[in-house]
């Protein structure tokens, strides 16, 4: 039957971007690129908008839709995406499709109900919404009266119609990830280590749409190259997110030793943190960054009071974006479970922040304290020899 | 070419332990049980492995039960003996010495009704008999503890915690978790006056996968695994004719090497300090002085063990911080703690230890690369 023939497509929902003015246009296209390239990795799709919606359209059947979706879902500026049929007709195409979509639909071990919501942007149809919602309603119930029943409230599913151009027909909405797309919002350094907070916080960043590098101070012997692993580990569910990443790799071990012999150790955390930030702005710099991220949330250890802030901020010639600086570790370990991050966060490898700590750091550094701590530090050169031991690894 | 300094952890299997190993995976497949001839073949293999290890280990082969390993075996040990019905008290006394596949097994006997005692350590390392003696005046379903230290070595003295038993408690059981004294101290089962001995075939030799548990007659026992009703139905599961083989393969050699390997790791040991001491490497050795000598468990000073464990890897030198099975915990060190070495010293701890496979070049090489790393990492 020539009248039954459809395509599987995927339909992709934009949010926030739909609201942006003059600059919409660079929205959608960073996210069409976006959604492109991920697609990519799996199969063969174009991408292709209308409106405020995309549609993911496989070249043919052999591509996997399911694994498509999560794909889609997973980028950021996409609020939904459904597994939709589409195809082009009437009134009866329409009720002849729907009886086979619903069909794939039951369950044969029980009988579930829906309901029919309807939405017609084509006004020539010739019927208005509720009287497709309930003559379609009523061809499935007719062709299928042993395996379904109808409930307008609470329905096991709810076969969505929606009448265009073309007809879609689908059941499933999947959420996504929301924000903006990755690209539209500058480009920033992520202070990776392998804690619960910093990936989070790459993941925030990247939802407002920031494209990310990473750096990671690694100090081995005194971290293990499972702890090396594990940041790599990290980065890498973070790319689901952000797409490609690059890892900046600093080998820290003699810039820990130089601070350790140099400065008081109840000072050391600080100098450390200073440090730190200091090689990541100047790296920022030369890959073209324009602000630095981390993980840190106020008062959550003594590296994270206001003052030992205002210290560590006033050692870098560029913002540095905290977004969890409010959050209760609660909130962030939740979202660290949600972004798929947390079983890997808690791994028990030492990062460089815990190895040569005092048992009573300083939680109340002035800046005064700060650079009396680092008298006669050669910090320029350390900064250099940082510089000059980078491995970057691209995920 | 690497430098194998971990054999607490695990060993290599010898050449013969994967020539008898490979040869038996493909020729001895059948199941043990069946009745065709494949099967009788298959039967005579296993039992004539069963009474090469039964031999080694200094006990009739119906003292033998084969298990998974060391971890299975002292399971079955603890629980079999404790969770069964009896007239004795469910009562366990094991000391602070013990590995986790004791100490926690005990902690969950806990949450069933099962009353733990924790003997202190004297600071050898070893149970302290008087509280032994002690815990004795009131009957015990078991006693449990360590033959040999996974982490410094120190060698409980069976004959006299035997002799305790027997004059003030009779009817109680002993069990020695003697996994890592197989192969570093001489032991035989039917000598030693204990019920129960649990030991790990990967050890001393042979692959990961088959320990053993060895039974006196007069202890009863449950089972751990129940079905089909092997091993006269201590253990159930399909008997593994090829692990066995490798098994009695790999005990072919380390038991009667058993002289050999401590006079040579007790030379290695000495060798190795003395060029620590030459280098001017400040160093404690947590080990006693009389010890299973493979094991040497050595704290350097300002330098975290796991720091150093990490310098060594990255030359291909590799030793073990603390217990292999409790470094990545970060926890302190129960059993070095209890033997009164303060936290700096406990976070410095490393095990090395030796085979007979070792060279005294190699014992030069670690030595060396030890002390460079000293030099470089700590900050006393």
């Amino acid at each position: 039957m020539p009248e039954l023939q459809h395509e599987t497509v995927i339909l992709a929902r934009l949010g926030e971007i739909t609201l942006k003015g003059l600059n919409r246009g660079k929205f959608e296209r960073r996210l069409i690129e976006n959604i492109s390239r991920r697609l990519r990795k799996i199969g063969s799709f174009s991408v292709v908008q209308t409106q405020s919606r995309l549609w993911i359209e496989p070249h043919d059947d052999q591509q996997d839709l399911e694994k498509a979706i999560r794909q889609v879902v997973s980028v950021f500026g996409v609020v939904s995406a459904s597994p939709v049929w589409r195809f082009r007709g009437g009134l009866e195409a329409l009720l002849a499709q729907a009886v086979a979509f619903a069909r794939t639909q039951t369950d044969p071990s029980r009988v579930l109900s829906f309901k029919v919501e309807s939405r017609r942007g084509n006004k020539q149809f010739p019927l208005t919404s509720p009287e497709i919602s309930s003559r379609v309603g009523e061809a499935i119930m007719a062709a299928l009266p042993d395996r379904l029943s109808v409930d307008v409230h609470q329905p096991d599913f709810t076969v969505y119609v929606e009448v265009r151009d073309t007809i879609c027909l689908y059941a499933q909405v999947v959420k996504g990830q929301r924000g903006l797309p990755v690209g539209t919002g500058g480009h920033g350094l992520l202070l990776l280590s392998g804690g619960i907070d910093s990936p989070v916080a790459g993941y925030m960043m990247a939802s407002r749409g920031m494209e990310l590098d990473a750096v990671y101070f690694h100090a081995f012997p005194y971290t293990s190259d499972r702890a090396r692993e594990k940041v790599l580990a990290l980065a890498e569910i973070l790319t689901a997110y952000t797409g490609r990443l690059t890892v900046h790799i600093v080998d820290f071990t003699d810039i820990q030793l130089a601070l350790r012999d140099h400065c008081p150790p109840d000072m050391l955390t600080i100098v450390t943190r200073r440090m730190m930030m200091r090689i990541a702005a100047r790296l920022a710099e030369k890959i073209r960054a324009k602000v630095l991220i981390t993980g840190e949330s106020l008062g959550q250890v003594a590296s994270q009071t206001l003052e030992a802030l205002v210290t560590t901020d006033h050692v870098v010639p560029m913002p540095v974006f905290r977004p969890l600086i409010g959050l209760d570790k609660n909130d962030t370990v939740d979202l660290a479970r949600r972004i798929g991050t947390f079983e890997t966060s808690i791994l028990p490898y030492e990062d460089c922040c815990t190895v040569f700590v005092a048992k009573h750091p300083k939680t109340h550094p002035s800046l005064s304290d700060a650079a009396q701590a680092e008298e006669g530090l050669d910090i320029e050169g350390l900064t250099e020899q940082a510089l000059s031991r980078i491995e970057e690894v691209v995920l | 070419m690497s430098i194998y300094l971990d054999h607490t952890a695990s060993t290599r299997p010898t050449p013969a332990v994967l020539e008898t190993y490979g040869r038996q995976l493909a020729e001895v497949y059948a199941n043990p049980s069946s009745p065709h001839q494949a099967g009788r073949d298959a039967e005579k293999s296993l039992l004539d492995s069963r009474k090469r290890i039964a031999k080694h280990l200094g006990c009739a082969p119906d003292s033998l039960i084969l298990t998974s390993g060391g971890s299975e075996s002292i399971n079955m040990a603890l629980k079999g003996c404790l969770l069964r019905s009896s007239r004795l008290p469910r009562r366990l006394l094991i000391s602070q010495g013990e590995h986790a596949a004791v100490w926690e097994t005990a902690a969950w006997l806990e949450t069933q009704g099962c009353k733990v005692e924790r003997l202190p350590l004297t600071g050898q390392g070893v149970v302290d008999l008087d509280a032994l003696d002690r815990a004795l005046r009131e009957p015990a379903g078991l006693i449990s503890l360590i033959l040999v230290n996974n982490e410094t070595g120190a060698v409980n003295d069976p004959a006299r915690i035997v002799a305790l038993r027997d004059r003030l408690s009779p009817k109680t059981p002993i069990h020695l978790d003697a996994v890592q004294a197989w192969g570093k101290i001489p032991i035989t089962f039917d000598a030693s006056g204990v019920d129960l001995l649990s030991g790990s075939g990967h050890k001393l030799g042979a692959p990961k996968g088959i320990g053993w548990l060895l039974r006196h007659p007069r202890c009863r026992l449950d089972a751990l695994v129940h079905g089909g009703g092997q091993q006269k139905g201590y253990r159930s599961g399909t008997e593994n004719p090829p692990l066995a083989a490798a098994l009695a393969a790999a005990l072919d050699e380390a038991i009667p090497g058993t002289e050999a390997l401590a006079r040579t790791a007790r030379s290695y040991s000495a060798l190795l300090l003395a060029e620590l001491d030459a280098a001017g490497t400040r160093y404690t050795v947590l080990s006693p002085p009389t010890r299973a000598w493979p094991i040497l468990a050595v704290s350097f000073a300002g330098l975290r063990g796991e720091t150093l464990v990490n310098a060594l890897s990255a030359e291909s030198i590799y030793i073990a911080s603390g217990s292999a099975c409790s470094s990545r915990r970060g926890k302190g060190n129960r059993v070095l703690t209890a033997m009164g070495f303060d936290a700096a010293t406990v976070l410095g701890a490393v095990r090395i230890s030796f085979a007979r496979t070792n060279t005294t070049d190699e014992i030069h090489s670690a030595a060396r690369a030890i002390n460079t790393a000293w030099r470089r990492l700590a900050r006393p």
